[in-house]
């Protein structure tokens, strides 16, 4: 029997637990006005926002400023954080919204595009991580938005159908429904890189 | 069958928060049961983690998030503190220092009291913001939080080398000079220094006010 201290998955969960409980503590210092913990909360939120919402923008301009829309609510709305969620889904859902908002502002949809360099290949394994990417990439571009966030909030932000109906403010069943969708999209839509073998529908098989 | 009623549906279902890793220990035992079985499943499981390694790949560097953090704290300073004339009639905003500024003005009152006999002050050498707009010698403006005990707050002006010589009305918010006022204080290094100490809520140069500009 594996002690709980040598599991990795226990380590691993025991360090998120940390985690939490340490942005509990600093966005219980934030609603009380301390400019400390906001600038800890934000420095450790930055990083995986800008790259999430980058993969929605490629107007750095534009991260920046749904971060700061976002964190600007944080700061406000601190006390209001009721701890039925994740911080960070929280702050998530917090930076959906004003991701909406701002794109809706700024942008006309065909630039709403990921527009990232195309490296050029020096390596094997490079090249084929450059297959994989064009292949998500491509596959991205044929769902509904609404599909497309709910497979990046769980496959890029590890978000789980719980959290993912807090952010997106909606009913689990709904997540369920559009990550089945999105799945059964693209697996029909791209059956040279999913598996021309399955395409039909797995709900209909016994 | 030896997926104890796991159907392919529900494998199917549970595949993606078993691939990002939040399904719970009992979800994933009893999906990786029926994958064992399962080609179908074992194919899309393998699809899922495939399509979740590009996403993941496809990221860009990190931006420096200091500068974006520097401009939010100036939205927030904006936000938060009014002029020095309308600072006990600002609503919105304001409010969160409001009610700091109730709890902290027992201590601020027996604090106030306690230094100005301590340095023998002259009596014209303190106001509030709210009394007739002289000019101010004061060259930062402080909020602490309201546990903020009175030998801290003691301690923090001795090592700063400050002394309060206006507050609001409601002591909610002070004005801080230089105890030497022949010298020309390095505003923005003491401003960066109070804002490293515990308990500060808020400090901030006065604009118009002597010393050197952050």
């Amino acid at each position: 029997m594996q002690a709980d201290s040598d599991n990795p998955d226990t380590q691993d969960a025991g360090a998120a637990d940390a985690g939490e409980a340490t942005e509990r503590r600093l966005l219980a210092a934030v609603a009380r006005g301390d400019r400390v913990a906001f600038e800890r909360l934000y420095l450790r939120q930055h990083g995986v926002l800008a790259r999430f919402l980058a993969r929605h923008t490629a107007r750095r301009d534009l991260v920046d400023d749904i971060i700061n829309d976002a964190f600007w609510v944080v700061w406000r709305k601190a006390a209001e954080f009721r701890g039925d969620s994740k911080v960070g889904t929280w702050i998530i859902g917090i930076a959906y919204r004003c991701m909406l908002k701002t794109l809706r502002q700024n942008l006309p949809a065909a630039e709403v595009e990921v527009d990232l360099p195309d490296p050029a290949a020096t390596e094997t394994g490079e090249a084929e991580q450059r297959e994989l990417r064009d292949w998500v990439r491509r596959g991205l571009d044929l769902l509904s938005p609404e599909q497309r966030m709910t497979l990046e909030l769980a496959y890029y932000l590890g978000q789980s159908c719980e959290e993912i109906a807090v952010i997106m403010n909606c009913a689990t069943g709904t997540v369920k429904a559009r990550m089945f969708h999105a799945r059964l999209r693209l697996r029909n839509s791209l059956p040279a890189l999913g598996g021309a073998d399955f395409a039909a529908n797995p709900a209909e098989r016994k | 069958m030896s997926d104890e009623g796991l159907s392919h549906t529900q494998t199917w279902d549970l595949i993606p928060w078993v691939v990002n890793g939040t399904a719970t220990a009992g979800q994933r035992a009893r999906v990786e049961l029926h994958l064992r079985d399962c080609a179908d499943c074992r194919r899309e499981f393998a699809l899922q983690q495939q399509f979740q390694a590009g996403l993941r790949e496809d990221v860009e560097a990190d931006p420096d998030p200091r500068p974006g953090l520097e401009r939010l704290f100036a939205r927030i300073d904006a936000d938060t503190v009014p002029p020095a004339a309308a600072i006990t009639h600002r609503g919105g905003g304001w409010l969160p220092w409001l009610a700091a500024a109730v709890v902290v003005q027992s201590v601020g009152l027996a604090l106030l009291a306690g230094l100005l006999l301590g340095r023998g002050a002259a009596p014209d050498d303190y106001r509030t913001f709210s009394a007739a707009p002289a000019r101010s010698e004061a060259v930062i403006r402080l909020v602490v939080a309201p546990d903020t005990t009175l030998a801290a707050l003691g301690e923090l002006l001795a090592d700063t080398r400050l002394h309060i010589v206006e507050s609001t009305a409601d002591n909610g918010a002070f004005g801080l000079a230089p105890r030497d006022a022949t010298t020309s204080p390095d505003v923005a290094a003491t401003v960066a220094e109070l804002r490293r100490r515990p308990g500060v809520l808020l400090a901030e140069p006065i604009a118009g006010a002597a010393g050197k500009a952050p």
